[in-house]
Formats: C-alpha cells, sequence, structure tokens
C-alpha cells in the first residue's frame, strides 16, 4: 500500500486517534466505520470520476443513483454541451450478454425524437466501465415534487396530456416504456416535463430474466417496491408486455397525482403485488373533494387488470383527457375569467410555487428537542401550545419555525406570565433570522424585548439567556457584553447543546478557534445524533480552514437531514474554497431556494461554475429582493457570489457586503475569520467595514 | 376494481432476505428457516459477546453466556416466542440478549442450556479482541453493542469483497486500492498507485469508484439480510452511521 503523504493524524483525544477523512474518533486497528457506513449512504458526493476526460467527454460529477447504474453529469467537448452519461451497474457489467441486451435497446431508443422525452445520444466506455450518453435534463422528478401530496387538477391534466403525448411517439416507433413511474418524469424548470430512461430501465430485468434468473435487488429500495407499485398486472406475472402495459403504469402515476397516494401502497412489497394483480384499489378521491365528471371513468379504463378491457392507446388517453379538461373548463368559466386575469395568475402561481417549496421542507428525520427552556404553566392551553411550539422549534424548518413563533405567542396570549413561552419566541425570531428566512431587523427587535421579558418574569430562564447572549453578538454586535451573557447561560444550562453551540460559533467569530471547537465536540457528544450540533462541527472546521474535515462532517449532516438549506449553503462555501465550482453551484441550488431571488442567484453560481460567460444579474437581483412578502435573502450570499465569479467582482461584492452592514446581517460576524474573505483583508474598504463591525 | 384474483403465488424475491425467511417461518419453524438464523448469528455473534462484557462478566462466563444465549435462541420454542413486532433483527437480537441476562444470568443455567451444543463457535482470543474495552472506555453495553455491529457488518463485506478479489485474480489490487475505502489513503495520489499496479491514472480513478460503488451496493445488501421491508435499509445504515460516533 502505498503511505499517505499528509502529516501523522490530528489528535483531539489523546487516546483515540482521528480519521483523517471525516474526523471521528477511531479505535485503533480498526477502520472508520464512519467512511464505510456512508458509503452505503452514497456518500461522499464527490468520486474520483469527477474532472475525468474520455475522448468526448468530461465528467463533472455525480447526479444520482438508481437501480440500473449511476448517472453523472459531463461535458460534451465535442458538441459544448452537457450530457448525462449512464454507467451500468457493477452487476449488469459482469454479465455481457445482459449488457449487450440492454446498449442494443438503449441504440433503439435513440431513435425516439420529441420534446417530451429525454433524448439518448449513444453509448460508449470508459476504462470497462459500458455507459449510455442522454440528455441532461435539468429539474426535479415528478415524484421529489409529488411526495405525499396531490397535484392541481389543472396542473395533473396539463402534465398527463404531455406524457401521454411522450407515449403515443414512443409507441408509434414500437418502443414500450416498461418502467413509467414519477421517478422517470422530470418537471424542468421551465414547466415542461420530459419522461426518461425510455425503453432502457424495466428493460434490465426483461433481459435479466432471459439470461439469467431474477436477482433480487435490495439494495435500493426503489428497485422492488418504488417499480412494482407501478408495474402492470402483466408485469408482475412475468408476462410479455405492450403498449398497454405502459397505460396501466400511467394510470397509476395520474391516480397518485390526483388523489396524493398510489392506489397500490399496502405495507409490504407481497401485498402491493396482490392488489396489482387483483387490480384492488381505493376509489379515486381528490383532497381538494373536487373531481371533474369522466376523470374516476379515465382512471379506471387505465387501471383494468385485463390488458383487453383497457384503453388501448396513448391516442386514446390523450382524446379523453381532452374531453375531461374542456368539460372542466365549461363548468368553471366563472373561475376561469378570474384567473384569466394575468396579475391574478401570477399571484396564485407565486403561491402555489413558495407553498411547494416551503412543503418540500416538511418532513425528515429531525433532532429530539433539549429539554433546557421547558416550562410549566398552570393554565393548560398555554403549556399545550407552548410545548407544541418548543416541538416545532426543533424541526428547523421554515415553516415549522413561523409555526413554532405562531404557537409561542398563542401561549403567551393565554398565560402572559409564562416565561419560557417568550424565550421560546426569541429563539424561534432568532432561527427565522439565522436560517435567512425572515430579515435580522424585522425579528432581532422584538427577539430581544421577549428574551427580556422572559428573564424579568425568570431570571434562570436558560433559554432566554442564551438568546439574549446571541442577540448581543450576533444583532447588536456588543462583543464583549455579549461573552458576559453567554457565560450567565453556560452558567445556568451548562450541558444544554444549543448554548454550548451558540457559544461556541461566538468564540470562533472572536478567533479563539481551539476553544471553539473544544465546545462544538461537547454539544455533539451530548447530542450525537443531532444534525444541528454536526452543521456547527462542520463550520467549525470550515472557519478553521479544514476543509476535507468540513466536506465530511457537512455530508454527515446531510445524510441525516438531506434537505436542511444551512448544511448546503455551508457546503457550497466549502466547496468554493476548494475550488470545485461545479459542486459548490450544486449546493447553492440547493441551499438557496425560497424566492425567485433565491432562485436567480442559485443559477447565477451554476452559470459561473459552468464556465458559461455570466449575465448581469443585478438589476433582476435588487428587484425581486424588494419584492415585499418574499424570503430573505442574505446580501452575504449575493457578495460571496461576486467573489466567486472568474474575474471576482470585488467592487460589487463591497456592495454587497454594505447592503449586508445595513441589513445587520448575522454572517458578517464571521467576517474577521470567514476564509471567503481571505482575497478581500489587504483591501482597505474590508479594513473600514471590520472596525465598523469589531 | 375488485377484481377476481387467481391468487398466485407471489415471486421468491419476496422473502429472500435471511431475516425475512426466519420471520415468514412464523411456528413453521423449518430447517431452511433455522439454517438462515443460524448463519445471522454466526456473522453477529460478536456484538452480543462484546454486550455481555461490557455488562461485567468475566471473559469466561461471557463465552458460556453468549453460547448458551445463542444455544437457547436457536431452539424452536424460543423463536417462536420471540418478539418480530421490532422488524430488525438488530434489534431483536439486543432484546433477546437482555432478556437472557435478565432470566438466565447463572452461568450454571448457561451451562446447561448451551453446554455440550455449540450454536454458534466462539473464538474466545479473538472474542476479547474484538471487545477490546480499552478503547471506548465510556460506552455502555448498549452503544458497544451498535458499534460492534457496525464492524460485523463491515467485517462481512470486506470478507466478500475479498472473496471476489481472490476469484479474480486481482488481490494485489484489491489491497494496494481498500484504503481509498476507509480513508486510510487520504493524500495517496492515485499516480503512485497506478505506478505501482502498472495501470493507468484514469484506469485506477474508475476502479476506485467502482470499488466504492460495490462496498456501499454490498452493504446494503448485507443490511437489507437484517431487516424486514427494503424500505428499512437506508433507515438502518442511517441509524448505524450516528451511533458509531
Amino acid at each position: 500500500m502505498v503511505r499517505p503523504k499528509t502529516p501523522g493524524r490530528q489528535r483531539s483525544d489523546p487516546e483515540r486517534p482521528l480519521c483523517p477523512q471525516c474526523g471521528t474518533p477511531l479505535t485503533e486497528g480498526e477502520d472508520c466505520l464512519h467512511c464505510l457506513l456512508a458509503l452505503g449512504m452514497g456518500l461522499p458526493d464527490s468520486t474520483p470520476l469527477d474532472g475525468l476526460q474520455t475522448d468526448r467527454y468530461t465528467i463533472l460529477h455525480p447526479l444520482g443513483q438508481g437501480g440500473m447504474g449511476e448517472v453523472f453529469l459531463a461535458h460534451d467537448n465535442a458538441l459544448d454541451r452537457k450530457v448525462a452519461l449512464k454507467f451500468l451497474s457493477e452487476e449488469l457489467q459482469q454479465n455481457p450478454c445482459a449488457e449487450q441486451h440492454l446498449l442494443d435497446e438503449a441504440k433503439a431508443a435513440a431513435a425516439l425524437d420529441h420534446p417530451f422525452v429525454c433524448k439518448v445520444y449513444e453509448t460508449g466506455d470508459l476504462e470497462g466501465s459500458a455507459f449510455i450518453a442522454m440528455e441532461f435534463v435539468e429539474g426535479k422528478t415528478l415524484r421529489q415534487v409529488l411526495n405525499s401530496r396531490s397535484f392541481p387538477l389543472e396542473r395533473t391534466l396539463s402534465i398527463a396530456d404531455a406524457i401521454a403525448d411522450a407515449l403515443q411517439s414512443a409507441h408509434r416507433h414500437g418502443i414500450v416504456h416498461r418502467d413509467l413511474k414519477p421517478s422517470n418524469v422530470m418537471l424542468t424548470p421551465d414547466g415542461h416535463i420530459k419522461v426518461m430512461d425510455f425503453g432502457i430501465a424495466r428493460r434490465l430485468e426483461a433481459v435479466q430474466n432471459a439470461v439469467g434468473p431474477v436477482v433480487p435487488d435490495w439494495t435500493h429500495e426503489t428497485s422492488v417496491q418504488g417499480s412494482l407499485l407501478y408495474m402492470s398486472p402483466q408485469q408482475a406475472r412475468g408476462e410479455p408486455v405492450d403498449a398497454r402495459s405502459d397505460i396501466f403504469s400511467f394510470g397509476v402515476l395520474l391516480y397518485e397525482m390526483i388523489a396524493g397516494v398510489n392506489p397500490f401502497h399496502r405495507d409490504t412489497p407481497e401485498q402491493t403485488w396482490q392488489a396489482l394483480l387483483a387490480a384492488d384499489y381505493p376509489p379515486l378521491t381528490s383532497p381538494s373533494g373536487r373531481l371533474p365528471k369522466g376523470l374516476d371513468g379515465l382512471v379506471g379504463r387505465m387501471l383494468a387488470p385485463d390488458p383487453k378491457d383497457r384503453l388501448q392507446s396513448a391516442d386514446q388517453v390523450r382524446s379523453t383527457l381532452t374531453e375531461v379538461g374542456s368539460q372542466m373548463a365549461a363548468r368553471q368559466s366563472g373561475w376561469r375569467k378570474w384567473v384569466r386575469s394575468p396579475m391574478r395568475l401570477c399571484a396564485m402561481l407565486l403561491v402555489m410555487v413558495a407553498l411547494v417549496v416551503l412543503g418540500l421542507y416538511l418532513g425528515g428525520w429531525s433532532a429530539e428537542p433539549p429539554q433546557t427552556g421547558i416550562g410549566r404553566s398552570d393554565n393548560p392551553q398555554a403549556q399545550a401550545a407552548f410545548v407544541e411550539g418548543h416541538r416545532l422549534l426543533y424541526l428547523r424548518t421554515p415553516a415549522s419555525l413561523a409555526e413554532a413563533a405562531r404557537k409561542f405567542r398563542q401561549s403567551i396570549l393565554k398565560d402572559p406570565e409564562f416565561a419560557a413561552a417568550y424565550a421560546g419566541l426569541a429563539v424561534s425570531q432568532i432561527l427565522l433570522a439565522s436560517y435567512g428566512i425572515r430579515a435580522p431587523e424585522e425579528v432581532f427587535p422584538e427577539a430581544l424585548r421577549v428574551a427580556e421579558k422572559a428573564l424579568e418574569l425568570d431570571e434562570r430562564q436558560a433559554m432566554a439567556q442564551t438568546a439574549l447572549a446571541f442577540i448581543r453578538f450576533s444583532f447588536d454586535w456588543e462583543w464583549e457584553l455579549a461573552e458576559e451573557e453567554f457565560l450567565k447561560a453556560v452558567e445556568l444550562a451548562n450541558n444544554d447543546p444549543d448554548t454550548l453551540r451558540w457559544y461556541g460559533f461566538y468564540l470562533a467569530t472572536q478567533g479563539r478557534m481551539d476553544e471553539s471547537l473544544q465546545l462544538m465536540h461537547r454539544a455533539q457528544n451530548l447530542d450525537p445524533r443531532s444534525w444541528l450540533a454536526i452543521v456547527s462541527l462542520a463550520r467549525c472546521h470550515y472557519l478553521r480552514r479544514e476543509y476535507e474535515k468540513a466536506v465530511g462532517v457537512y455530508q454527515k449532516a446531510l445524510a441525516l437531514q438531506p434537505e436542511f438549506r444551512p448544511a448546503h449553503l455551508g457546503l457550497g462555501l466549502v466547496y468554493l474554497k476548494q475550488k470545485k465550482l461545479q459542486l459548490a453551484a450544486q449546493s447553492f441550488r440547493k441551499g438557496l431556494a425560497g424566492s425567485k431571488a433565491h432562485e436567480l442567484l442559485a443559477e447565477a453560481f451554476q452559470q459561473a461554475a459552468s464556465g458559461d460567460s455570466p449575465s448581469d444579474i443585478e438589476a433582476d437581483l435588487q428587484a425581486l429582493r424588494a419584492e415585499s412578502g418574499q424570503i430573505y435573502l442574505s446580501p452575504y450570499f449575493v457578495a460571496v457570489y461576486y467573489l466567486a465569479l472568474d474575474q471576482g467582482q470585488s467592487d460589487r461584492a463591497f456592495e454587497w457586503l454594505e447592503k449586508a452592514f445595513q441589513e445587520r446581517s448575522e454572517h458578517l460576524v464571521t467576517l474577521r475569520v470567514d476564509p471567503i474573505f481571505d482575497d478581500l483583508r489587504s483591501d482597505r474598504r474590508f479594513q473600514d467595514l471590520v472596525e465598523r463591525i469589531f | 376494481m375488485p377484481h377476481d384474483s387467481s391468487k398466485p403465488n407471489p415471486p421468491r424475491w419476496f422473502a429472500t432476505t435471511r431475516w425475512t425467511i426466519v420471520l415468514a417461518a412464523g411456528d413453521r419453524h423449518s430447517q431452511y428457516s433455522r439454517q438462515a438464523l443460524e448463519t445471522l448469528c454466526g456473522t453477529y455473534w460478536a456484538p452480543v459477546y462484546s454486550f455481555v462484557r461490557r455488562r461485567g462478566h468475566s471473559v469466561e462466563e461471557a463465552q458460556d453466556l453468549t453460547q448458551g444465549f445463542f444455544a437457547r435462541l436457536l431452539e424452536k420454542e424460543s423463536l417462536a416466542a420471540a418478539d418480530r413486532q421490532r422488524g430488525k433483527f438488530r434489534n431483536f437480537l439486543l432484546s433477546s440478549v437482555k432478556n437472557y441476562l435478565a432470566n438466565e444470568w447463572d452461568r450454571s443455567q448457561a451451562q446447561k442450556r448451551g453446554g455440550g451444543t455449540i450454536a454458534v463457535p466462539i473464538d474466545a482470543e479473538s472474542a476479547e479482541r474484538i471487545y477490546r474495552p480499552d478503547q471506548v472506555p465510556q460506552d455502555n453495553p448498549e452503544k458497544i453493542f451498535e458499534r460492534r455491529w457496525a464492524a460485523a457488518l463491515v467485517g462481512q463485506v470486506f470478507s466478500r469483497m475479498r472473496q471476489d478479489a481472490r476469484r479474480a485474480g486481482q488481490m494485489k489490487a484489491f489491497e494496494h486500492l481498500k484504503g481509498f475505502l476507509t480513508g486510510e489513503a487520504v493524500g495517496v495520489r492515485y499516480q503512485d498507485v497506478a505506478a505501482e499496479l502498472g495501470l493507468s491514472e484514469a484506469a485506477i480513478k474508475v476502479r476506485v469508484h467502482r470499488l466504492r460503488r460495490r462496498f456501499g451496493d454490498l452493504l446494503r445488501q448485507e443490511v437489507a439480510q437484517t431487516v424486514q421491508s427494503p424500505d428499512q435499509v437506508e433507515a438502518e445504515i442511517r441509524y448505524l452511521f450516528s451511533a458509531v460516533e
């Protein structure tokens, strides 16, 4: 084995060495279990293939992993365009016969040329690994957007019409999809759809059947349950399929878009399989209670268990969809007239987009709320609202934080002497600003007022004391006073992970990195499964310029809470420092969400990372930020964007840093230590800014 | 809608992991399901041994108790009566050993049940080496159990990868590239490994990438052997991931 050229492992604890890759304490003589288990979760998201060149393509980064193999974003050097390279799975490559069948099928699919079908370009080989080159489609899968919710009927019908159009074209070419399901339908940013993997995905199973026994693949959940939920009865029985099999799968998908649930979802794959064969599903209903005449009948005919009783072609589905749409439109003409006003339509769409975006943050694993700050009111309603607010606070999503604040207000109304409710309200306000949901100046003044009120009612209210310390430091920029308040908080809640993390963050902004790291580790040890503690530790590594460690720790947090925006943003900053622009842009795309301004900035990062000449976003960004009711976009990230550009536009960066100063952006508290500004430190304007803050 | 189904048997791949075979057998405990359970116990005896040791039993007691526990577990009646509602083999094994220690801690009882029947062979020397009480003195028995569980899982994957490499005549390459899985090779340059193995740098990168993916796939397959349904695989890995801090 070639030995590493890096210096010896660092030790935070003399008894246990740390993993050089992720920083986790190791047991001597044992491999890093953390790194190895991470591989089972598809981490790290960078691979040795990033940047690798073939004759024609430069591989950029992985896009995802499916049952069939792994997909990478690549640049087609010959035609100067982005493409997706789908590498066939290891198991498939070990079966040359199956591999060849699949590649032949891909070549047949390459004949398809339709605006709603993802185009297959060619097949190729990289150092013995076969791949299929196909159109790169940006956007989200229908699965991602659909999760646990139904679609508005109008949108459902328009998506269904586009899918029917794609199927119609493919079936005319004699190509059957075989695996139509929400994760194979992409919704592009411009509102179109693309059906992916025509003729390829399910073909895999067919060729495996032909050349050997069916090998159960339990390694990817989607391979069994995910596909099974959309299989036609013929497929489930292992019989040959034709276009009518796609009609059945399409029926399942349509049902799910309307009802918000899959008709065949059962507790086990076996029960699902039985339900599919019997076409046993609950009657179609829409959560809105609105079900246009004819839609139920259409879905029923698509889901007929016997192919002979089913609608026979995608053409028939399309014409029925058109009828349903027209009848619905006729009955709702009054409503349509209202919507026809462009301003109203625009407003409605914005609300819908905002709801979808906010909804995406809901759910997921969450840390258990620590018990610090738990108070008790004699008023049962005040107590109930407080407990609910406390629970919501620790979900850390935009929606839950806003709702938590509402609950704490309710609690205060019921019991105006309830100190813990005031403290909860202060913390929720702080977090709304810290996570970039509300502008600091909108929330901090109230946060200060209620934190002080809490302490007036109960001077030992630890959560309020921590909140007060955080406000002194993060908003008031009263550094010495802040530390005094933090020390009081630590005295009150020496074992509270939040208090330790926040104080640790304060110490990092003061350049006291070792003390900070120590506290972050302690916070994590107190609450080892909290992604919040992990994110704080990652940020600490970033500020210490330990980028590899920071990446590993951020990824660890994201493995636990994939939608946590601050972790994506933090990871983006680390990647920027590592000059991994594509990965940075990818992280910013996940982290910068919630408003048009966020999306514009994320898009600009992507453009800059792709090497395209960046468009001037300044005017649009200013206008979008000024729109009322928008989720707050910190000027800090705009400044970071200008610094990340190839030629580094420091003048613009300073303009936005000045805005950040005016708006008292929390991110400025790290100004003296934030690596992202290292190139600006000698600039007089930067020094002036530092002097005004510290 | 409701349709007269002929109720054919589902494809065999609905119940092909070891733990689902054990669970599917229910009271009709067969030789087949017993073998599946034996294999699982053979893979995960070390976490049980370490748990017992951390509960304060001496080396000898722990060996006897672990043997006795597995002998009892593999008895037909014991398994049939076991609580299988928890879904995962790890939970089942941990709660079973806790119950066993609570009720059967007496060494003579253990010998009575386990004596003479070696249900799961335990190598005393390696058991102590794996236990390593000095390494994580602050860990409680449950934590030790989880840590050893993750280690057993990972060990199983490495063992399969070594077998594959040996079969393909690729042991030398495997030994060189293994460090890229574990973090041991941080700082090692691909070009240096390429020179040692007489391959191009690109070929090494592709191999490392494939090795990582292969490890991930095998890990998921191994975890799948211990859970009740595919959608528990990811959650189980995440659980272990956060448990090995």
